[in-house]
């Protein structure tokens, strides 16, 4: 997939992971890792982004004598969901408008 | 290779980063090592799925070599702002300690604005006492003269009409004397008064 493609749909689905309850690093990897391929540094950059953009936020608490940090999202983060559903309808436009000009490249 | 040797490793070819920022990776690379044996991998099969320390370290210096250049921008930003917090926290103690000198000094400075203001005003005070005092005269004058004509006592007369028509013609004079003195002083007053809300405005900004 394409990068700057793959990198706006892994903001997002970063924050789908943690949508209905606070998760961890590995966490979100694994879930995220069946529909689009992320690793450790690439999740990084990507937490923090989000953290910035106060879209997630983050705390430490201690698991099995150690601690993690596990991501909250926050309601920005919720709003920029539901922004990308919306974007996507505009998305679908313009794959009808890609897709039909093949078509009529064939004809 | 064991997790303290990849976050020894790490840590070393991270180095060129802050410290907060190093501190950061490693705390995030060892949670991941944690929690993926927790998942039952061992160490040696997590460090392996990470990837080279190498390309780690050249992936995070590569993602956070533009960003140096805006941090310097934003920390000498920040950097102002604290001082000017602490001085102002200075300024307040200051003011707070400094209360019993700076208070009477600021009663007795205050007082001696009053009483400058106070003169100015008795001396337009009296100018336009003055000037009704010769109303009076002219108007007082012109009766007693006509009285002392009727009496009849002409040189009289002739001296309280004279007296009088004088007192008029000066009065006239004095009318727009009064009014500049009175307009001078109130202008005075504005002046000194903007200066001095200019002070403080002035000091509240700064």
């Amino acid at each position: 997939m394409d990068i700057q493609l793959k990198r706006g749909l892994l903001d997002i689905c970063v924050l789908a992971a943690i949508k209905n309850e606070d998760s961890y690093g590995y966490k979100i990897i694994k879930d995220v890792k069946p529909y689009v391929d992320i690793s450790e540094s690439t999740l990084y950059p990507i937490l923090r982004r989000l953290e910035a953009a106060e879209l997630l936020t983050v705390r430490t608490a201690e698991h099995n004598g150690r601690l993690r940090k596990y991501y909250r999202i926050t309601e920005a983060g919720k709003a920029r969901i539901a922004a990308f559903k919306e974007e996507w309808q505009e998305l679908l436009m313009i794959y009808g408008f890609i897709t039909k000009e093949e078509s009529d490249d064939k004809a | 290779m064991t997790k303290l040797d990849f976050l020894y490793g790490l840590r070393d070819a991270l180095r060129a980063l802050p410290r907060e920022d190093i501190e950061r990776y490693v705390e995030y690379y060892s949670e991941m090592i944690d929690d993926r044996v927790e998942d039952g991998m061992t160490e040696s099969d997590a460090i392996s799925e990470l990837g080279s320390i190498e390309e780690i370290a050249a992936r995070i210096l590569g993602d956070t070599a533009p960003q140096p250049s805006a941090r310097e921008v934003k920390e000498p930003k920040k950097e102002p702002k604290e001082e000017k917090r602490l001085t102002s926290a200075g300024t307040v103690l200051l003011i707070v300690l400094g209360f019993p000198l700076w208070f009477p000094l600021l009663v007795a400075a205050f007082s001696v604005l009053i009483s400058l203001v106070a003169v100015l005003f008795s001396l337009v005070i009296t100018l336009w006492a003055v000037e009704v005092s010769l109303w009076g005269c002219a108007i007082g004058g012109l009766v007693s003269g006509a009285v002392a004509f009727v009496i009849p006592n002409i040189s009289a007369g002739l001296m309280l009409v004279g007296i009088a028509l004088f007192c008029t013609g000066l009065s006239v004079f004095g009318f727009y004397g009064c009014k500049a003195a009175t307009k001078g002083a109130a202008w005075l007053v504005a002046k000194a008064a903007l200066a001095i809300k200019s002070i403080f405005v002035h000091r509240e900004v700064a």
